[in-house]
């Protein structure tokens, strides 16, 4: 007979293996956040679950490294217009490839972000329920094959992980300090989103009229890759060490503000995934379709006739409709022509020129068209600074 | 071969002998077979190239290899294609670092960087400067399955400085570089007999290139360079 320790135990179990599921997604800081609720719920069905994320506004795969739900998060970029990761020897290996070792694959490329009329052609959710009426949560989960309705509303709020050394370094080192013990008040601002249409463009004259009416509270201002505080002691930058990641680090300043402010854009969620209370303005979509299920949040809605548009493209599309129509008849002439790629020697020839002035001349006309089309849309002028004011004053309760 | 995988050496060419066994010897270890496509080199030059070639057919010279490019690849019979120009070589350390890729990953397109130099006489300049890492498809399978057909995942256009269509993302972007030195003459001699192949928007930044080119090669060659070719200052002035 063997002795307990010659037995080799293996031989009477049965192995499970866990399946494999992917998360992919592209997009917005916001867009990536929302499927952690997508995570949680495949881990739940027993997946061991990866997500490859990646966003233009910079490095936020850091962001999930240590949920508990999620095994491994690798940072996306597009090489070539091919979503890639990195592999060890600095190659880059498409996600298409990379798909091969998953059982489930969650790919969100096609879903949320695409939901503009005819972008997506008869592609992905172009042709079913989007986005718009639906909220983006509710629509990620049932894009996984998750019955939304089973899900509970505190299970569909985003979840972050903001690395230690980023938090001890806005709690011990910054002056912002921690909001249990400190004696003062800070209110964050971050009032561009990534198009201008979902931008609130009066947020100049906010931090000053916060200012004036809360002068021993701290005003921190996110704008330009930077955050700027204001207090009675006058406007000073925040130094974030460099070999900080600037998104994690915002996370980390979020996390100990009183109240933030925000537009339709990623760190709105990220004030909910840390339980921060925001103020999140909407212009060309109805709140609903992002913060139903939030705790913290209190938003307030474009009140114009034509919101909401649904439009998430740059501009509005009744401002863009106006500044083509103020286009010379040249200038359509050669726009049509330079987006139409034709032979440029002979619309140089058309116009007595040569093909380098045309060229310089297109450019000139497409940059023309973008900057006067970049006005105010309705929509966010109905938003006012008291409007703002109004709803801070209630939630600091005076 | 690489991995369980037979590899068809593409190349299209024109005179060159001596340099297309250097580039030929430089990829061996995983060739099966050798694809030459001659444009027209002379009898000396294409006696050498159809002894080195496994697959050989003799064209006409169109001034740029671009018009030729697909029907090479379309003869090739192996599994995977590695397509090479007489100038470019591939090193131990490519080659080592793209079977370490076959192993790991069912790829259709594999990218390499070029790390593009020209040289004139003793002085060597190098392109990085002018083209950044010059990513282009040099590996890939010979047919994918593509919406239920079998398909080329890479389809040439004849046009010069055009990439090619592709037909899957299953790509990846090797770090790793394909040596690229060019001799300045030969540079400005396929420029100035370019075909028709190119549009005229190419021809402008064309010589937009070799503007910068013979800046960075200074003064001093620019004028050995004109005066070995005259026509080089019409062509630049128009």
């Amino acid at each position: 007979m063997k002795s307990f320790d010659e037995v080799d135990i293996s031989d009477n179990l049965e192995i499970i293996k866990a399946k494999k599921a992917l998360i992919v997604r592209v997009g917005g800081l916001g867009d990536c956040l929302i499927l952690t609720a997508v995570a949680k719920q495949l881990h739940k069905r027993g997946y061991v679950v990866d997500i490859f994320v990646g966003s233009p506004t910079g490095e936020i795969a850091s962001l999930f490294i240590d949920l508990p739900y999620v095994n491994q998060v690798k940072a996306v970029s597009r090489l070539n217009g091919v979503d890639s990761i990195k592999d060890e020897n600095e190659n880059w290996i498409a996600v298409a490839v990379l798909k091969d070792g998953y059982d489930e694959v969650f790919d969100f490329k096609n879903s949320v972000e695409d939901n503009r009329s005819g972008f997506n052609g008869d592609k992905g959710w172009r042709r079913t329920i989007n986005s718009n009426y639906i909220n983006w949560v509710d629509l990620s989960l049932a894009w996984a094959g998750i019955d939304w309705t089973k899900v509970s509303n505190e299970e569909k709020r985003p979840d972050i992980t903001i690395h230690e050394k980023c938090i001890n370094w806005v709690i011990n080192e910054s002056l912002i300090g921690n909001k249990e013990t400190r004696d003062f008040r800070v209110i964050g601002i971050q009032l561009q989103a990534s198009s201008l249409v979902r931008t609130w463009y009066r947020a100049g004259d906010l931090p000053e009229m916060i200012h004036a009416k809360y002068p021993n509270d701290v005003v921190l201002i996110f704008a330009t890759n930077q955050w700027v505080a204001l207090s009675k002691f006058g406007k000073v930058k925040l130094d974030i060490p460099e070999e900080f990641n600037l998104i994690v680090c915002s996370a980390a300043l979020i996390q100990q503000m009183d109240i933030f402010i925000g537009a339709d854009t990623g760190m709105t969620h990220i004030a909910e995934a840390v339980e921060t209370a925001s103020i999140a303005i909407y212009t060309t979509v109805p709140s609903w379709t992002r913060t139903k299920y939030y705790r913290y949040v209190h938003p307030i809605d474009a009140t114009v006739k034509c919101a909401p548009c649904f439009v998430l493209d740059v501009f509005c599309p009744l401002e863009r409709e106006v500044a083509k129509n103020a286009l010379s008849e040249r200038e359509r002439l050669i726009l049509t022509a330079g987006d139409n790629n034709e032979d440029i020697y002979k619309i140089s020839k058309e116009f007595q020129t040569v093909p380098k002035a045309v060229m310089d001349e297109y450019t000139a006309i497409k940059q023309k068209l973008e900057a006067t089309s970049a006005k105010m849309p309705a929509c966010v002028g109905s938003i006012t600074s008291e409007m703002i004011m109004n709803k801070l004053q209630e939630l600091l309760g005076e | 071969m690489i991995g369980n995988k037979s590899v068809s050496l593409c190349m299209v060419v024109y005179d060159d002998s001596e340099l297309v066994e250097k580039v030929i010897n430089s990829a061996a270890s995983i060739v099966d077979e050798i694809v030459i496509v001659d444009q027209g080199s002379s009898e000396k030059h294409s006696q050498e190239l159809r002894k080195l070639a496994t697959i050989y057919s003799k064209t006409t010279n169109k001034g740029n290899a671009d018009y030729d490019r697909q029907f090479c690849y379309a003869l090739a019979t192996k599994d995977m294609i590695l397509a090479l120009d007489a100038d470019e070589i591939i090193s131990l350390e490519t080659i080592k670092e793209v079977r370490r890729i076959v192993d790991m990953y069912d790829f259709d397109i594999m990218w390499f960087l070029f790390d593009n130099t020209v040289f004139f006489e003793e002085k060597t300049v190098n392109l990085s400067k002018l083209l950044g890492g010059d990513p282009h498809p040099r590996f890939w399978k010979r047919r994918i399955q593509h919406e239920g057909k079998e398909v080329t995942p890479l389809l040439w256009p004849h046009e010069a400085h055009k990439f090619p269509e592709i037909a899957t993302e299953r790509q990846v972007f090797l770090e790793k570089k394909i040596e690229h030195h060019r001799d300045l003459r030969a540079v400005i001699k396929t420029h100035l007999h370019r075909g028709k192949n190119i549009s005229r928007n190419g021809i402008m930044t064309e010589k937009e290139f070799i503007r910068q080119l013979l800046n960075e090669f200074g003064l001093d060659v620019k004028k050995k360079v004109i005066s070995e070719f005259p026509e080089l200052s019409e062509y630049l002035r128009n």
